[in-house]
């Protein structure tokens, strides 16, 4: 088993921060296109937004060590510009903020979403580049990495982002069915964007298994540890099984029922999106192999 | 056609990389390169965020969870400035381990490098490693 530096922590952070700035784009997406009485899921989706992406971070502070016990070491954390490290510190300072007045905004909560609400759509351009840039670093902070050629390719983020975006999907729709269970009816409008987005999921998954098969010895070996090795049953029941299949159909009988589905059936499908949202970075994480330095 | 087999020893340690990706990754600028080519980590600055362990293409970064930072071969840097050697070399019982200045051309080590064609373990990871294997 290949060992990794990093454990659940990190997973959790990577799995979060996609969470949450996928909830944002959802709460985004559904604010600016689904009629007002549907509006539950922006609110649900902008309310999470900020908090998973704060849970995220502390993941990542408690993940520190000398950082960790002498916090005023952080400050040197934004020193290196060519540091993707240093990049995720400054977006997930601008994006946590801009979040929460989001939900302030939409939710109206107190005299600051009420002022926050005037400039409501300035906050959805400006966040919905930062959500894309935080779900998008998350796949950058580990495509850098040299000492793992598995991780080290141009797809690791755009499927990290096609995560996220369906992730947060699950969380708004999670949430709004908390919020308010008479939506549920209506979730049935947003099953199509699960079936539109675990579809693109699946194929970028496609793609990223191939490549690696192909591109180098290592990645070939990480690879073959997720499609037969003993990594395989978490790979074909939690990320493919349980992350994208049952939900891509539960997610299509949903939207051709049109709100006669169970509704432990409609937030059933949305866990089981997020159960294998984390399992993708697990397994990811816990398969990158180091370079075999001696030949 | 028969599987063939073999087994080699090789001591593997920082190869103090010209193009070091821990230090390209490092977010606190806690590893630098010192005058004399060796690359250091700041105890100061440290976070102990362990990007750089990943980074490692060698892996050969390890962490003191002690001190909450991490720690790597400094080639004794200590000893080589008062003029002396590295521990490893000088406590090597067979002697296989040569240190010098491979900017000079006639230095032992660079003229050993010359004579048997020594050469750095994965030099196609382009990180320009200055740890040179002679291998039979």
């Amino acid at each position: 088993m290949p060992e990794s530096a990093w454990g659940w922590l990190i997973i959790s952070y990577l799995f979060l921060a996609g969470a949450g700035s996928g909830a944002f784009l959802a709460a985004v997406a559904c604010d600016l296109l689904a009629p007002d009485w549907s509006k539950a899921l922006a609110r649900a989706g902008s309310f999470a937004s900020g908090p998973l992406v704060i849970v995220g971070t502390a993941c990542l502070v408690f993940d520190l060590e000398a950082g960790f016990w002498q916090p005023w070491r952080q400050i040197y954390l934004i020193s290196n510009l060519t540091s993707a490290i240093s990049w995720g510190v400054l977006i997930l300072s601008a994006f946590i903020p801009v979040a929460l007045l989001y939900a302030a905004a939409l939710n109206e909560i107190s005299f600051v979403g009420r002022y926050a609400k005037k400039y409501v759509r300035l906050l959805e351009v400006i966040g919905s580049i930062l959500a894309v840039s935080t779900a998008g670093y998350t796949g950058v902070l580990i495509a850098v990495v040299n000492g793992v050629p598995f991780w080290n390719t141009p797809i690791m983020p755009v499927l990290f982002l096609a995560s996220a975006v369906s992730t947060g999907l699950a969380v708004a729709m999670i949430g709004a069915a908390i919020i308010d269970i008479s939506t549920i009816r209506t979730l049935s409008n947003f099953a199509l964007g699960h079936v539109i987005f675990l579809a693109i999921e699946a194929v970028v998954l496609m793609l990223f298994i191939f490549t690696s098969l192909t591109r180098s010895v290592e990645a070939a070996s990480s690879a073959n540890i997720l499609l037969s090795g003993f990594l395989s049953p978490c790979f074909w029941g939690l990320v493919v099984m349980v992350g994208i299949l049952v939900p891509f159909l539960l997610s299509v009988v949903e939207y051709y029922e049109y709100g006669q589905m169970s509704k432990y059936l409609v937030v059933g499908a949305d866990l089981c999106v997020l159960i294998g949202g984390m399992s993708l970075r697990a397994v990811i994480i816990f398969s990158g192999t180091p370079p075999q330095i001696i030949s | 056609m028969n599987p063939s087999f073999g087994k080699e020893f090789i001591p593997l340690q920082c190869n103090q990389c010209e193009d070091a990706p821990c230090q390209r990754v490092c977010p606190t600028c806690a590893i630098y390169t010192s005058p004399e080519g060796v690359v250091l980590v700041h105890r100061n600055r440290c976070v102990g965020c362990k990007y750089c362990v990943e980074a490692c293409p060698y892996k050969v970064r390890t962490l003191d969870h002690h001190e909450g930072i991490v720690v790597k071969c400094w080639f004794c840097i200590d000893l080589v400035r008062q003029g002396g050697e590295p521990a490893c070399v000088t406590t090597c019982p067979t002697q296989v381990r040569i240190f010098g200045d491979l900017d000079d051309p006639i230095s032992r080590i660079s003229r050993f490098i010359a004579q048997h064609r020594a050469e750095p373990l994965r030099p196609d990871l382009n990180t320009r490693p200055k740890i040179f294997y002679k291998r039979s």
